[in-house]
């Protein structure tokens, strides 16, 4: 009990941790490879959450989804990529994936928030020369990520995912919407 | 509660961090390390982290521990046969005189990130890359000649001698695929005996195959030749590396007969149906459909979930119509398939370039060949679209599948430009629908 009334001492008092948040505004997009024919290799969820705060964004990217192509061949299961998963798995370990929301001249990093682990669907042919269609990866990869980021100010605010430093998603949003949300590859943002 | 609600809040954060990717630590090289060459150090390799489609993170781990003991033979032999991604950082760290030629190699990689941070090297270290493609003109073309344009107009060129010439896919990949029927497995050797070929060096000249990526109809002939290998793991290495082909490569009028041919292995016809299935062909197509319906067919199950990752609402049809008249498993697989179809509508991947280049494809295809099935597949095809046409989203994905280059075509030289007139043609209907 010591340690819990330790935490409590630490936070700020105030009513509104008891509201429970509300999903005002959400879009879901692929997000697609930077190739010549770019294929979505991913799934990014962005919500627009309200509290008592007042308004942020919740960003999940996920290398499972309906729409997600995976790796080519005989061993890619339509639904997964596992490539992004390693990737997600290399980003998170170099701790080089981070939200950041664009203040003014200011760039106010987010959180990492969550980090789901699952075996990730990859086909293989067995030592009996037949393809086992619902064959799984060995050991789990990180297949999503959820990033919060603090609360928007007042009017319209770009927040950016970066890997390694570079932007690779972009949302612009307001307290009340989410106006668009654009990958690297695409060609038109998507609203 | 209250409190409970507060603390697992805070817990949140943590939590994320406990989920948080370990460090990779380096790998441990065998005690026998200094006494194997280099086909015995990829054997030892192999056995610790598995094929190329294995754990990447023993992979990582063992680039760590190749760049500390100064492995860069073995590091480029991964770089060129299992991809950048593998090693690329750890040549890198090294320095190490074939740095520039793997890199270079992986410039066609079919996997986006060894051709990606192959690219990105090369642009980091500019001045030498350049060096490098000025030393070596042969390199200056081909996959080479968008980055070589890059760096030109960038860099002023620098001291590149230390870097070893271009690999030869003649020689890195060609000798291995020409295998014999006899291979011996490498086992607990430490070294390879002279005139001996081993399974081990085929499948890695496979693997390289998708690395070098670039490849011709001589290597793609090779790779089919050793489909029908004797020795099984040959055999599915070769079957794995066709299917991972760029779409329009995939040799599907070659594997159709082997789908067919009653004398093979249902095993191999099952594998021969799996593969086909990857090529952007409509032929292919059509094929699966008809192996689908064929009972006792090896393929069948496979040509079903295939078809519902591919299939659009003729593939229903056809499936609705087998029905009942089929045994259990291939039932569910059946419903298995025709939930997909529907997924894929519902969430309009129809729209997305690659799949309705396909649909449009073919249309156009049918018509091109007068085929009687034309006028039904247009038909399908156009009712699909219309539906899948949600908040007008099917005119700017024909925009963009008008505006794209295709650099991938399936369809002999002189059947391409008809068979992309009638999909032009095609389009303007929809456009008028």
């Amino acid at each position: 009990m010591r340690w819990i009334a330790a935490l409590l001492s630490m936070l700020p008092a105030s009513s509104s941790l008891m509201e429970v948040p509300v999903v005002r505004d959400a879009v879901t997009v692929p997000y697609y490879e930077d190739a010549f024919v770019p294929r979505p290799v991913a799934q990014i969820a962005v919500e627009l959450v309200a509290s008592g705060e007042g308004a942020f964004l919740r960003v999940v990217v996920a290398a499972l989804g309906p729409d997600v192509d995976p790796l080519p061949g005989i061993a890619g299961a339509p639904g997964a990529n596992l490539r992004t998963a390693e990737e997600l798995e290399r980003l998170l370990r170099e701790q080089t994936l981070q939200l950041v929301a664009r203040v003014g001249a200011d760039q106010v990093p987010g959180r990492l928030v969550e980090i789901e682990w699952a075996r990730v669907p990859q086909r293989r042919i067995g030592e009996d020369g037949l393809v086992d269609f619902a064959a799984m990866t060995e050991s789990p990869w990180p297949v999503r990520a959820v990033f919060e980021s603090e609360v928007l100010p007042a009017g319209e605010t770009w927040c950016y995912l970066q890997a390694d430093g570079v932007p690779r998603l972009a949302v612009h949003a307001s307290p009340q919407h989410i106006l668009a949300v654009e990958s690297r590859g695409e060609r038109e943002a998507v609203r | 509660m209250a409190r409970v609600v507060v603390a697992a809040a805070l817990l949140g954060g943590a939590m994320a961090q406990q989920g948080q990717p370990p460090p990779i630590e380096p790998a441990q090289l065998p005690e026998d390390w200094a006494r194997r060459d280099l086909e015995g150090k990829w054997a030892a390799f192999r056995a610790a982290t598995g094929d190329a489609k294995a754990d990447s993170r023993s992979k990582a781990a063992w680039a760590m521990a190749l760049r500390a003991s100064g492995d860069a033979e073995l590091l480029e032999w991964i770089a060129v046969h299992e991809g950048w991604r593998h090693v690329g950082p750890a040549l890198a760290q090294l320095d190490a005189p074939q740095l520039m030629r793997a890199a270079a190699w992986n410039l066609g990689a079919l996997d986006s990130h060894d051709k990606d941070n192959a690219e990105k090297l090369m642009r980091e270290r500019g001045a030498v890359a350049l060096g490098w493609f000025r030393a070596n003109l042969l390199a200056q073309r081909g996959k080479g000649a968008a980055i070589f344009a890059e760096l030109l107009a960038a860099h002023e060129a620098a001291d590149a001698a230390r870097y070893l010439r271009p690999l030869d896919p003649m020689q890195v990949l060609v000798p291995w695929l020409d295998a014999p029927a006899q291979l011996v497995e490498f086992g607990a050797r430490l070294e390879a005996e002279p005139k001996v070929r081993y399974v081990q060096q085929v499948l890695r000249a496979l693997d390289g195959v998708i690395v070098f990526g670039d490849v011709d109809d001589l290597i793609v002939q090779k790779v089919l030749a050793l489909s029908r290998h004797v020795h099984q793991a040959v055999s599915s290495a070769a079957f794995s590396t066709l299917s991972k082909l760029p779409a329009g490569r995939v040799p599907f009028a070659a594997l159709l007969p082997m789908a067919r041919d009653a004398s093979l292995a249902a095993a191999k016809r099952q594998l021969a149906t799996t593969t086909l299935s990857y090529s952007s062909h409509p032929a292919a197509f059509f094929a699966l459909h008809e192996i689908a319906e064929t009972e006792c067919d090896p393929g069948r199950l496979a040509a079903v979930v295939r078809l519902g990752e591919i299939g659009d609402d003729t593939t229903e049809r056809l499936l609705q119509r087998l029905g009942d008249r089929v045994d259990e498993e291939t039932a569910k697989s059946i419903q298995a398939a025709l939930r997909r179809i529907g997924e894929r509508k519902h969430t309009q991947s129809f729209l997305q370039p690659v799949p309705l280049r396909l649909l449009l494809w073919r249309v156009a295809w049918l018509r091109v060949k007068q085929d009687p099935r034309a006028e039904d597949h247009g038909r399908a095809a156009s009712a699909l679209l219309a539906a899948q046409n949600a908040r007008g989203a099917l005119e700017p994905a024909l925009e963009q599948l008008l505006a794209t280059p295709v650099r991938d075509h399936p369809f002999p030289a002189d059947e391409a430009p008809k068979v992309e007139e009638q999909l032009r043609a095609f389009v303007a209907e929809l456009r008028r629908r």
